[in-house]
């Protein structure tokens, strides 16, 4: 293991790899900050540029993107009391009011520490657990993926915000979509058209550069003519250290270890991450402290909470995917495809085969949190004034990216008309409030859901009872028919006691 | 957060008529014999979609009128910009990538500008804006990383 780590942080410390891991994490933190751009377009807009890399430098480059994306909410929610990715919406509540009395930069260096920790800690879990994760699922065969892959699937419909109908809805679309090409196992065509440039089905970068990235380019012509230039709370900077003392400090790590277990746990569990876990580690933080009333009159309590949440779930979501091949939310989904374009399929086999890989990640993470720290740190003032730069000018540049990476998969005209035809589908489901994630994560986990049962079936000569008998996937079925029966009673029992108000 | 009763049920509607189209597609499949062939999920899949099409409506259906949010949505650049992004993939690969997305650009900026920032001086650096992040891209691209974007009618770069 020492071994591998030493490879690792000999792949890392290459000067082209940091300085690019540093133009990530600059690039990360601004997507995180300015509002409408998010951590997705962040990895789609760089993703062309890792094409030439090799595995470890281009993967070390998106993490560093991943990491400044999530913490740079921060800056926004702090400075414009809009949170600038979903996953810093709960950071507003406190960030804000601290601005006004005049702790701005105390709020900011509360956020940026404790997002680091939260990163952190996180990775630290990562490294211990996903080895001997991998290490159980090298075992596995498609009985135990298959049941993984529904169990996955029905989580994420239901947690997912908003209605579970819909929720649900954009999972089987998604997985609708993964059925379009060769099927697995027999190889039939299905849904081709005619068209030979479906055989192969789309591809996920498509799928999530159309449905986060263009959506939001359609989305933001609702609205921009009609708004003005932004306003950017001035802060005074000039304050020792990060802006609080030891003493808070130290009050605070109880509340920090707590939030990043949260966001860790949130992390590992697929179709949610930050965004979901901000606002959770927010309501138990408040809900566990004496004077919860002071939550929301600006504590940092709440920002503690908020940030460490929401950076932990970084490398929580990082676990599935490196050991399973199951992408935790829309960014991992990004990454599992960047793995793909390199010809790397995340998994078991991964730790195996590709060990210099998943230690040279490991170190990335660790070196993309401490970039953040102090870049963050030192570079606030430049960033509060980026967040001035007119989104009308930053999207259909970002665009344009989103066409080039699309095209530069393969260099067909099709992958780009595929990332219009998401985008469509992506506004659509904007315009009629389904979630965007479960598409993404039904269009990957189909395929492994289906490859897996026709397998299975084929080592059982079409019997289902493997599915059933093999202990592992059995556990999961039952745990799945559990979970989807106490969702559907919970829903109906909701649903009357509105019906009755 | 909630729409309008029309909306949700426009939605179920669109998901039944989805469902059934995909429901349909999956018959022109190639059937081979076995418990589970390439025709299963997809037909499991088509059934869903109706399924929770048809709760969609009748749940719906079901609850009392919800008022529609008032959020004023500007539908003219909306049509202007999907518009724009369609001919600008239309032709990305006929007039080349260098003078589509300097045009691209430039016609998505003045459509998207507010209407404080519009006038002379933001026409010229919205131009200048367009061109360099045009340059820049092209020929990181094809030079630095030796992706080759369609080259179209501007051959001399």
């Amino acid at each position: 293991m020492l071994e591998l780590f030493s490879v690792g942080i000999a792949n890392v410390f290459a000067p082209f790899v940091l300085v690019m891991m540093l133009i990530g994490t600059i690039v990360g933190i601004i997507f995180g900050a300015v509002p409408g751009l998010s951590s997705v377009m962040a990895i789609a807009l760089f993703l062309p540029l890792t094409y030439g890399m090799d595995p470890g430098q281009g993967l070390s480059v998106l993490i560093a993107l991943y990491i400044g994306s999530v913490s740079g909410g921060l800056i926004s929610a702090i400075l414009l009391k809009i949170p600038g990715t979903p996953a810093s919406i709960a950071t507003c509540l406190d960030g804000h009011p601290m601005l006004e009395k005049n702790e701005g930069a105390k709020a900011l260096g509360v956020g940026v520490v404790f997002s680091f920790l939260g990163t952190i800690i996180s990775i630290i879990a990562l490294i211990f657990i996903a080895p001997s994760v991998a290490k159980i699922a090298i075992k596995f065969g498609p009985h135990e993926y298959f049941s993984i892959a529904v169990f996955s699937l029905m989580l994420i419909a239901t947690l997912s915000t908003g209605s579970m109908v819909k929720g649900i809805f954009s999972g089987v679309l998604g997985f609708a979509f993964s059925t379009v090409g060769i099927a697995p196992v027999d190889a039939v065509r299905r849904f081709t058209f005619g068209s030979v440039e479906l055989y192969d089905g789309f591809d996920i970068l498509t799928v999530m550069i159309g449905l986060f990235a263009v959506s939001e380019v359609i989305k933001i012509a609702e609205t921009s003519r009609l708004e003005g230039k932004t306003d950017v709370a001035k802060v005074n900077m000039k304050v020792k250290g990060f802006g609080f003392s030891i003493k808070e400090f130290i009050e605070q790590i109880p509340n920090g270890l707590r939030s990043s277990l949260i966001g860790l746990g949130i992390g590992i569990l697929p179709g949610i991450g930050a965004g979901t876990s901000n606002l959770v580690s927010y309501t138990v933080a408040k809900n566990s402290c004496k004077k919860p009333e002071k939550y929301g009159q600006g504590c940092i309590d709440g920002i503690v909470a908020s940030e460490s949440a929401n950076n932990a779930s970084v490398g929580g979501a990082l676990i599935p995917l490196m050991t399973l091949g199951i992408p935790g939310d829309g960014v991992t989904a990004l990454l599992l495809g960047a793995f793909m374009v390199h010809g790397i399929a995340p998994g078991p086999l991964l730790f195996v085969n590709y060990g210099n890989l998943v230690y040279t990640i490991f170190i990335a993470c660790i070196v993309a949190a401490v970039m953040m720290l102090i870049v963050e740190f030192y570079g606030m003032r430049i960033f509060a004034k980026i967040l001035k730069v007119p989104r009308h000018i930053l999207l259909p540049i970002v665009f344009v990216f989103c066409v080039v990476g699309a095209f530069g998969l393969s260099s067909r005209i099709f992958d780009v008309w595929a990332v219009v035809v998401f985008g469509v589908i992506g506004y659509f489901f904007v315009k009629f409030k389904v979630p965007q994630a479960p598409f993404v994560i039904g269009f990957v986990l189909g395929t492994m859901a289906e490859t897996n049962l026709r397998r299975g079936l084929m080592m059982s000569q079409d019997s289902f009872s493997g599915f059933i008998t093999n202990p592992i996937s059995g556990a999961f079925l039952i745990a799945t028919a559990i979970f989807l029966a106490v969702t559907i009673i919970k829903e109906i029992k909701q649903r009357r006691r509105m019906a009755n108000q | 957060m909630s729409l309008s009763k029309k909306k949700e049920i426009a939605f179920g509607i669109i998901i039944v008529i989805l469902g059934a189209f995909y429901l349909f597609m999956t018959y022109q499949i190639e059937s081979k014999p076995g418990v589970v062939d390439a025709r299963t999920v997809p037909k499991i899949l088509g059934f869903l979609m109706v399924l929770l099409g048809g709760i969609q409506i009748f749940e719906t259906l079901k609850l009392k009128s919800k008022e529609e949010e008032s959020k004023s949505i500007d539908t003219g650049t909306v049509v202007k910009t999907s518009s724009l992004i369609l001919v600008y993939i239309a032709v990305f690969n006929k007039i080349g990538f260098l003078l589509s997305t300097i045009i691209f650009l430039f016609l998505q900026f003045s459509i998207l500008a507010p209407n404080d920032m519009k006038g002379r001086k933001y026409f010229v650096i919205n131009g200048i804006i367009a061109i360099l992040v045009s340059l820049l891209v092209y020929m990181s691209f094809r030079y630095g990383l030796k992706i080759m974007l369609p080259q179209g009618i501007v051959t001399f770069i």
